[in-house]
């Protein structure tokens, strides 16, 4: 079925001339028309441009002009992110008359790549606020079942790739917002290295944490979106030009992986489901030629108040002028999140950024006897989005915030699925920059296992 | 970007930290509160403010400073050309 082929297929079908971008457009159109209002998805469905854009795609294949492997291959971009012309909403009241004045880079190399651009996606209020029902647009919701929660923040772009609607979409993680919906909603999603690509144009909440991702339904797509997103790097370390899809092929034979096992057994007990799947992957890895062994690092506890410190002394001085003069404006869950850095001190989060710096030490000697990291991602499978408790609960149990905090790039991925048939998922983590290698066991796991050909039923 | 953002944190639980008496203490919350320019949440959003104000004080709490208070901050300062 078209709405299920991978952006990779979609490239190769146009390459071959046996897919018509326009149809691939129609198609998706028709299923978003179906289905979005049920599933929120989008906050904003470009149909006419998305249909010219696949227009002159079309035209471009006749004539023997082909962009790139993403010409043609349509996208979502996650409503924090600006694009000319268009409403930049952050999901809230706040921004509903904040129209984008230039592109974000991040949309400049998409549009360069020919790549169609297909709307903006929903998402938490700023990235923090959700899943939140006081807002002027409703929650997304997760194709794997309507009643439970997608992930977020970047909640809009989970959905919309989970339930077909897209092959590819950008979200941003400042605390692990593209590897949330990817858990909830079984898909990849991937947090590269803190400047690989540029959070320029995109709505910051905390600018030495956040990260722009990018997610699809399987691993190879990622790397695909990966290598135009890259080229928007300022840092002087990311700019070496890298290929992340060339050597996805080459496995994971010799491959040192060290389990970072005390995350989800010591530091907080997972789900048993969650605890089964890793399990089997350090399996597979093993069939595969990998060396999976025990690591330690510092606990989820070590990393985690650090964190929120930073996250809510950045986010209180985005938003404090708006809090003190509007707070009518923000969701509960936003106001009662972003208010705290206002009750912080310069000196909490001058502490908090020493700290950072000891932590960002402490994963780069893990590096010296592991290749990559294997650790959980979701503590637990997606719960009842309208169920307040288990949403307060399963939230904070996860292991994606200490690669927010030390930069590193963390790939996550679909590992399993629980009774209930939620999908559980898994982090690979790299060396700063080493993305190549982290998305070459990505799709090494992949290719061993049937997770990311499972899609879920949507009536 | 910030899921991880501490709904539960965000829920009214007491400090235990013996420096941050100030959880539970309203007043002492509004003064702060008051100091940060937060009049208008307070006069109608009391209980958001509160709120946040003691989940700052709880991250503070289990918040363990580095044993050097020299060390240089991460990321560290560049110069802008």
């Amino acid at each position: 079925m078209m709405h299920w082929m991978t952006a990779s297929e979609m490239s190769q079908a146009y390459d071959a001339g046996t897919l018509s971008p326009v149809a691939v457009v129609e198609t998706l159109l028709v299923r978003i028309n179906a289905l979005e209002s049920q599933y929120h998805a989008f906050i904003q469905i470009d149909r006419e441009a998305a249909l010219a854009a696949a227009k002159d795609a079309e035209r471009a294949f006749k004539a023997g002009r082909r962009l790139g492997p993403l010409h043609g291959v349509p996208v979502g971009i996650k409503d924090i992110i600006d694009m000319a012309g268009q409403r930049t909403s952050c999901h809230s009241k706040v921004m509903l008359e904040h129209i984008a004045a230039k592109d974000a880079p991040v949309i400049t190399a998409l549009r360069g790549a020919g790549a169609i651009l297909m709307g903006k996606l929903a998402l938490h209020e700023f990235a923090i606020g959700g899943p939140s029902f006081d807002l002027p647009f409703p929650p997304a919701r997760n194709p794997w079942n309507i009643a439970h929660h997608p992930g977020g923040s970047s909640s809009g772009s989970g959905t919309a790739l989970a339930a077909g609607f897209l092959p590819l979409a950008l979200g941003t993680d400042t605390g692990g917002s593209v590897r949330h919906p990817a858990a909830a909603c079984g898909l990849a999603g991937l947090k590269a290295t803190y400047d690989l690509v540029s959070r320029q144009g995109v709505y910051p909440l905390s600018m030495s944490l956040d990260h722009v991702g990018p997610m699809a339904r399987t691993v190879q797509d990622v790397a695909l979106l990966l290598d135009v997103m890259a080229q928007t790097s300022t840092s002087p370390e990311a700019n070496k030009p890298v290929s992340y899809t060339r050597d996805l092929k080459l496995g994971v034979k010799g491959l040192r992986i060290g389990f970072i096992r005390h995350f989800h057994e010591k530091d907080e007990i997972a789900h048993p489901d969650v605890t089964r799947a890793l399990n089997e992957a350090c399996e597979v890895f093993r069939t595969l030629g990998a060396e999976v062994k025990d690591i330690t690092l510092p606990s989820l506890q070590e990393f985690s108040a650090p964190q929120k410190i930073v996250l809510m002394s950045e986010g209180w001085a985005i938003h404090a002028r708006n809090l003190r003069e509007r707070p009518e404006d923000y969701a509960e869950m936003s106001r009662r999140k972003l208010m705290c850095g206002a009750f912080l001190s310069a000196g909490d989060y001058v502490q908090a950024m020493q700290m950072r710096g000891v932590l960002i030490d402490r994963v780069n000697h893990a590096f010296a006897s592991a290749d990559i990291l294997l650790a959980a991602n979701s503590l637990d499978p997606a719960c009842q989005i309208d169920d307040v408790k288990e949403v307060v609960r399963t939230y904070t149990r996860q292991a994606r915030v200490p690669f927010n905090l030390t930069g590193h790039p963390a790939l996550a991925m679909m590992s399993g699925l629980s009774c209930e048939g939620l999908p559980i998922s898994l982090q690979l983590i790299g060396k700063n920059y080493d993305e190549v290698t982290v998305l070459r066991a990505g799709v090494a796991f992949e290719q061993a296992t049937p997770w990311h050909t499972m899609h879920p039923e949507l009536s | 970007m910030a899921e991880n953002m501490t709904n539960s944190l965000a829920s009214t639980q007491a400090s235990t930290h013996p420096n941050t008496a100030l959880a539970g203490q309203d007043q002492d919350i509004q003064m702060l509160a008051k100091l940060a320019g937060l009049e208008g949440a307070l006069a109608r959003f009391p209980e958001d403010v509160t709120t946040a104000a003691k989940t700052a004080l709880n991250i503070r709490a289990v918040f363990q400073a580095p044993l050097d208070n020299t060390a240089e901050l991460w990321p560290v300062m560049q110069v802008k050309s």
